[in-house]
């Protein structure tokens, strides 16, 4: 057997996909504080962006998660029906694929889904059915 | 089964808007193929009911709205929908128990019904890949989804027909105490 003896191992901090779940958190901290400025000033489709950059599916802790996708669900109710279509238009595929997995996970609490449900149809013709697909096979959940 | 319930304004579109959601949902999670077990050889069972290996189970997708909800699991060759009817009031809650109840004994005429539903659900269905071969895939769909229509109907129409039974019985009894 070779000699481990690299040094002691560091069990307290768990490093899932590059960054610590200490990261991740100031990491949503960040984005929340960003996108209120952005709603509070009425620039919902700033916020847009910002909110669906970078999400957090490495980490293995739900609240992280969830905590990111109340900030997104926040910006997508806040813009209005008759600019959904026109926002859609203007993201990138990868950004369609975020966007329709927190879709999904508002869709999944049953609350806010009058609008979810427009947003659905809209990235659905953008992006056609391969975006479900991509949600419901992808292991990186939101 | 008739097709096209006259649906009201508004409150239509909205059930219209759910309904779509999940026709799509189900569309894109019906591909099926088949898999024989991993485990056992020569036997073929529907993943999503043994769930003995993560790689070949799909994530579970809940679309919900306001009190109704649908559980759509998906794996390589079977998919398992779940449906949750909206209940009003108590006599809905029988009603709807009976309801399901009596259907899911008759069972095997539907095929695709489960006999069981899932915990947290009132009925489930169960589609798996030789289905898909035999049948149409937008036709099972489409059952589904009329399948949802036609129950919330039903089960409106049964609690009228139960309050005015129960209303005529009434009078009718008392009247003899007039």
């Amino acid at each position: 057997m070779a000699d481990d003896d690299d040094g002691p191992v560091e069990l307290e901090v768990q490093e899932v996909g590059g960054k610590t779940d200490a990261v991740y958190q100031s990491e949503v901290q960040q984005r929340q504080s960003e996108v209120t400025k952005l709603l509070n000033a009425g620039k919902a489709l700033d916020a847009l962006p910002i909110a669906l950059n970078d999400p957090p599916t490495h980490t293995k802790n739900q609240e992280i998660k969830d905590q990111n996708s109340v900030i997104v669900i926040s910006v997508l109710t806040a813009i209005k029906e008759a600019q959904v279509d026109q926002v859609v238009a203007n993201l990138n595929d990868e950004q369609l694929d975020v966007l329709m997995k927190y879709i999904y996970k508002g869709l999944s609490n049953g609350e806010t889904s009058t609008p979810l449900f427009k947003w659905h149809e809209s990235v659905l013709k953008k992006a056609g059915l391969g975006s479900i697909v991509r949600v419901m096979t992808d292991r990186k959940t939101v | 089964m008739a097709s096209g319930s006259a649906a009201p304004a508004g409150g239509g579109g909205k059930q219209r808007n759910y309904l779509n959601c999940i026709r799509a949902t189900l569309t894109a999670a019906m591909c099926l193929e088949n898999f024989g077990s991993q485990q056992v050889e020569r036997h073929n069972k529907p993943e999503v009911e043994v769930k003995g290996n993560k790689e070949l189970l799909l994530n579970p997708i809940i679309i919900a709205r306001n009190k109704e909800k649908v559980l759509i699991e998906g794996s390589i060759n079977s998919l398992r929908v779940s449906v949750s009817i909206k209940k009003s009031d108590e006599i809905e809650v029988v009603l709807a128990k009976r309801f399901m109840r009596f259907l899911t004994q008759r069972a095997e005429n539907f095929v695709i019904l489960r006999r069981k539903p899932i915990e947290g659900y009132d009925i489930s269905f169960l589609v798996t890949n030789t289905h898909t071969e035999k049948m149409y895939k937008h036709k099972l769909v489409d059952f589904i989804i009329q399948f949802m229509e036609d129950i919330d109907k039903e089960i409106s129409d049964i609690r009228l027909s139960v309050n005015a039974r129960a209303r005529v019985v009434a009078q009718e009894y008392l009247r003899e105490y007039q």
